[in-house]
């Protein structure tokens, strides 16, 4: 038996940064293979609208590479413009999938809304935009750790995706581990196989025991192998791909406890060494009881 | 027959007389054949009585020079042009395959495609190999580039960017936050803000702030900015070093990747150099162009086939792919012809199905083409053989008749877009590399379009030195009938029909004679004789016979005159109704019928037509009524002027002629043309002026010479049948029939009808060898001979003729002479 999340919504954020549409593709996607709704909140955090209301205040743009002055209505159009390119993007990608879609605009600051609006049902899309500024500067790294300090899963994105298929892989800590459930759901939708990384106090690398035996897992229909890795594999992040080596696969899905609460920067940095999506199940570490049940 | 010198004699001197039935018809002897039924022959393959044509065509598929093309003439219609072809593959057995061509990519111009020549057979082989290599690429490629070992390599690539932009902005991020002030990502760009806690300070408190403190910040904030703007100028130039590495990468990547596929095409194709030469230049496109092949793979594993409009998608790649580059046109192979030199046909002449086309694809809204939409020509199919083309078909079709000049001229075969030969192109079109051309050219046409042309255009025998003249008939003995009952055989058998018995055969040959016009030839119109053979085995069929008999032929010529005969039939009731005005019986004066012949769609006919004379004293003219009113043509009237030498030469030989005649095709309101009435016109005139009446239950045919010869005319048997058919309908009198010219006799293959009747003694046919003899038949008088004298017997035609004319003559003198004293008028 193994733990199973009652899934309800994908839930994919925009801020002021220019969408992405691959990000959004892959989150329609991701609603399409675990058959729940895909709902889009278009941020508009108050402190950027105000930025205007400064004296003096100009905005370095990007396009051209020139000062500006800023203005408060070129701003205000310019992040309705945003808004609506984000609603085209969304409800084209929902369109395509299949799936429910809900756009949503919220004003609130980025991360005050990442850390109450989502609740363990939700699946939160975070996608790592291409441009580093992006990365490092506001309002990106307060997106990410709102998003890990909060009640949902986390469906994390990096810049470069080098696989579009190939096995789900979950990464489980224990036998009824969230990880493995949501790993087999998606495979099963996406006509995929399922490797089961189990993480044993033994040593390291030995073949697991046969489909539905050793850890416990019912694996359903979905074509199911299953590996061993010692748990100091999880000590670092090269060590865990390296325990991935040859797999190919096409996401990993491990629960939040993998890695260390306080260190959000490494799911991020795993799912760039893959190269794949990763999802991190489960609340963080003093969360709430989750809304998790027992599958049969 | 009049090859007798005898009967010659009696045919040119003498009284007419009746001819001979035996000489109406000549039949073909059953017995003679020596079978029962065509199944006891032995086939024909090819032609028959045409040796000169057959030397003509060895003459031109020999001689290996630019120039000696053929131009076969005469009537060539299907089964002439399957034996012609017959000959050629004969011919082409002997010659080598030709090259395979091929077109591929240019990828230094790729406007202008390049075409390439490969041994016999091999070009498909060579598409295949690229083919392949495409296909092995597209699962390869991606596969190699989404590999650790490369996602690795460029991972650190774009790692050191991102790393080198990252540190930056966090340094500058870092000293920001050491002054309290944040840069903030806004929708276009960056703005640096006063902050506290990280968080931005609101406006209204920082306008709160005292001045000294809110100037101090701001100097900050613009150092600060000096800061980022350096950042972002700094951007563009590591973006370009990441690039730059990246594609050393992905180079020695794809270099490595491609080798040993490139390797395995080259090996395959190691004995074609121009074909390595291609697959090098495939190589370095490959690696330049890479990223297809990668984001194929991944759209492919995305199963995402949207925005890919190309036709790469399975097995048998379809023009207009991202891929199309690579693959190989292959414009014409030998690869399952036999090893001989090909033999093509082009049926529609048409200038892209001559010398090829270039096919477009719409592209949102666009024509766009590449090299493998190139199509070939008959030209390229019959390169290194033989290509036959109908002549008026070639000439019928706007710009081929040039554009295969030009080809033969120049020696190579150039795509040309009719559209930009008049102008109307309005789309990217390509260049391709020019196809040498060695080839034969066989063209058929008939005898009029080749001289035609020959007049028109110069350049016709600089191309086409060859005449290959198609006889339209050969001489009939016993042994051309043998031969033409084989080959009558041979259309049975090769065409499926039922075997024939030596009494259709018969009947198959003596209408052979029929079609050639001549008792003593055979047509040598072979498709005329398969259509009734055809024909014949239907009514067989019809009949239950499992041998098709002389009824069945017989059935099929009579269906054939029925289905055809309409407006005979009309016309002949008109006559019968007295509409049209033709007496059979009776004489008159300046009244005599003469015999037209009328073709219709292939189907001939005769019919009697009334010309009438008037005389009366004059300035020596023949008036011709049809010329007057133009519906003579110039034979008509060469033949209503040689009456007037005919008339100069014999009578009123010491004065002026002071004659006015006029003469008119009666009931006549089309066209007149030939001279095979002159004669009649002659009778006719010198009835009017003897004022003696002529015979109507006669009709004439032939035309005269000015010393009074009556000479041959076309067309004997159907003016014959045409006089017969009103006459039996109104009822044979015993002594009705035709005056034909006596060289027309050998002509004669009469209707079984009209022969019978001739024997029975109610029908008659007079071979006339001079006018004497005709007019005497005419008029029951003797033409008359002028005596030691100088004068026409009393009671003769001519004495008659002199004495008017003479008569005229004064008449005009004596108005000549009141005109002197100024009472008269002149003529």
């Amino acid at each position: 038996m193994s733990t199973r999340i009652a899934f309800k919504r994908v839930l994919v954020g925009f801020q002021q940064s220019a969408p992405d549409r691959a990000a959004v593709r892959l989150a329609a996607e991701l609603a399409g293979l675990l058959r729940v709704d895909l709902c889009c909140m278009c941020i508009e955090d108050p402190g950027l609208s105000g930025l205007a209301a400064y004296p003096g205040r100009r905005e370095f743009r990007v396009l051209g590479r020139h000062w500006s002055p800023l203005d408060s209505d070129q701003l205000s159009r310019e992040i309705d413009l945003h808004a609506r390119a984000v609603r085209r993007l969304f409800d084209e990608a929902a369109r395509r999938a299949g799936v429910q879609g809900r756009f949503e605009t919220v004003r609130a600051a980025v991360g005050e809304a990442l850390r109450s609006l989502p609740t363990s049902g939700d699946i939160v899309i975070i996608s790592e935009p291409q441009s580093p500024s992006e990365r490092v500067l506001a309002p990106f790294p307060q997106l990410v750790r709102a998003a890990f300090q909060s009640k949902a899963t986390v469906f994390y994105i990096p810049r470069r995706i080098v696989r579009r298929s190939g096995p789900v892989v979950a990464v489980a800590t224990s036998r009824d581990d969230a990880s493995i459930a949501v790993a087999t759901a998606v495979a099963a939708s996406a006509g995929e196989s399922v490797v089961v990384l189990e993480v044993t106090d033994g040593a390291d690398g030995a073949p697991a025991a046969p489909r539905g035996e050793g850890a416990g897992v019912s694996a359903g229909e979905v074509p199911t192998g299953r590996l061993r890795v010692a748990r100091r594999a999880l000590s670092d992040i090269a060590s865990l791909s390296a325990a991935l080596r040859g797999l190919d696969e096409r996401m990993v899905v491990l629960g939040r406890s993998v890695f260390r609460a306080d260190d959000v920067a490494m799911p991020s940095a795993f799912a760039a060494l893959r190269g794949v999506p990763v999802l991190l199940v489960g609340e963080p570490a003093g969360g709430e009881g989750s809304e998790a049940d027992e599958a049969a | 027959m009049a090859n007798n010198p005898a009967e010659r004699h009696e045919e040119t001197a003498g009284e007419a007389a009746p001819l001979d039935p035996d000489r109406l018809y000549r039949a073909a002897d059953p017995a003679g054949l020596g079978f029962e039924t065509t199944a006891d022959l032995e086939p024909i393959d090819g032609l028959i009585g045409q040796q000169r044509a057959l030397d003509a065509i060895t003459v031109g598929t020999g001689v290996p020079r630019q120039g000696f093309n053929l131009f076969a003439i005469g009537h060539t219609g299907a089964l002439t042009r399957r034996a012609v072809e017959s000959v050629l593959n004969d011919a082409a057995a002997d010659r080598p395959a030709p090259s395979d061509w091929v077109y591929v990519n240019n990828f230094k111009e790729p406007h202008r495609p390049i075409a390439i020549d490969l041994p016999a057979g091999r070009a498909p082989d060579f598409r295949d190999a690229m083919r392949e290599l495409v296909d092995e690429l597209k699962t390869a490629l991606p596969a190699v580039f989404q590999s650790e070992e490369y996602q690795t390599r460029r991972g650190a690539i774009d790692e050191a960017f991102q790393k080198k932009q990252a540190e930056a902005f966090s340094e500058l991020q870092k000293r920001a936050q050491e002054h309290n002030i944040v840069v903030m990502r806004t929708p276009m760009g960056f703005a640096l803000v006063p902050s506290r806690d990280g968080e931005p300070i609101p406006p209204p408190e920082f306008n709160a702030l005292p001045e000294e403190q809110r100037e101090a910040i701001q100097k900050t904030i613009a150092e600060l900015e000096k800061d980022l703007e350096h950042i972002v100028h700094q951007i563009p130039g590591w973006d370009k070093e990441r690039r730059d590495e990246l594609r050393r990468v992905n180079e020695e990547t794809a270099q490595i990747a491609i080798a040993q596929p490139i390797e395995e095409v080259r090996r395959r194709l190691a004995d074609l150099p121009r074909v390595l030469e291609h697959v090098e230049a495939v190589r370095a496109d490959l690696v330049e162009n890479i990223a297809a092949f990668v984001v194929a793979g991944t759209q492919a594993e995305a199963g995402d086939s949207g925005g890919s409009s190309g036709g790469d998608s399975g097995g048998e790649t379809l023009p207009g792919g991202p891929f199309d580059r690579y693959q190989v046109n292959v414009l014409v192979s030998q690869q399952d012809c036999d090893g001989c030199a090909p033999v093509i046909e082009e049926l529609h002449p048409t200038l892209p199905n001559l010398t090829g086309r270039i096919e477009h694809l719409a592209r949102q809204g666009a024509l766009v083409t590449n090299f493998r939409l190139i199509k070939p020509g008959a030209l390229h199919r019959a390169n290194g053989g033989y290509l036959l083309l109908d002549a008026r078909s070639v000439l019928t079709e706007p710009f081929s008749w040039t554009a295969l000049k030009r080809a033969l001229r120049s020696r190579q075969i150039v795509i040309e877009d009719p559209s930009r030969l008049v102008g109307t192109s309005s789309t990217i079109s390509l260049d391709p590399d020019p196809i040498p051309l060695d080839l034969k050219v066989v063209l058929f046409g008939d005898r009029t379009l080749y001289y035609m042309l020959a007049a028109a255009d110069p350049e016709l025998s600089e191309h086409f030195k060859i005449v290959a003249d198609f006889e339209d008939d050969f001489d009939r003995s016993a042994e051309t009938e043998a031969l033409l009952a084989r080959f009558i055989a041979s259309i049975l058998r090769r065409e499926s029909m039922k075997p024939m018995d030596a009494d259709g055969v018969a009947l198959v040959l003596e209408h052979a004679s029929r079609v050639a016009d001549n008792a003593g030839k055979l047509t040598l119109e072979v498709d005329q004789l398969r259509d009734l053979l055809a024909e014949a085995d239907f009514w067989a069929q019809k009949a239950g016979r499992d041998t098709i008999a002389r009824a069945d032929v017989r059935k099929a010529l009579d269906q054939w005159i029925w289905r055809s005969s309409r407006v005979r039939d009309r016309l002949q009731e008109q006559i019968i109704d007295k509409v049209s005005l033709i007496d059979t019986q009776g004489a008159r004066v300046g009244q005599i019928n003469g015999l037209s012949v009328m073709s219709l769609g292939g189907f001939a006919f005769g019919r009697p037509t009334r010309i009438t004379c008037q005389v009366r004293p004059g300035a020596g003219k023949v008036i011709d009524i049809e010329r007057e009113v133009e519906l003579g043509g110039p034979l008509h009237s060469k033949g209503v002027l040689i009456l007037s030498g005919f008339l100069a030469g014999r009578f009123a030989l010491d004065a002026p002629m002071s004659l006015s005649a006029s003469l008119v095709f009666e009931q006549s309101y089309g066209g007149v043309d030939g001279d095979s009435a002159s004669s009649a016109e002659l009778y006719v005139l010198l009835s009017a002026l003897a004022e003696l009446p002529i015979r109507q239950d006669l009709a004439v045919t032939g035309s005269v010479n000015q010393l009074g010869d009556v000479q041959a005319i076309g067309g004997v048997n159907e003016k014959i049948e045409g006089f017969f058919d009103i006459c039996r309908e109104r009822g044979l009198t015993g002594t009705q029939g035709v005056m034909i010219p006596a060289s027309n006799v050998r002509h004669l293959m009469l209707r079984d009808d009209v022969v019978e009747a001739c024997r029975e003694g109610r029908f008659a046919v007079y071979p006339i060898a001079r006018i004497e003899q005709g007019i005497s038949l005419l008029t029951g008088r003797p033409a008359g001979e002028r005596g030691p004298d100088g004068n026409f017997p009393e009671g003769s035609v001519y004495a008659a003729v002199e004495a008017r004319l003479q008569a005229f003559a004064d008449i005009r003198r004596s108005f000549g002479r009141e005109g002197g004293t100024g009472q008269g008028t002149t003529s």
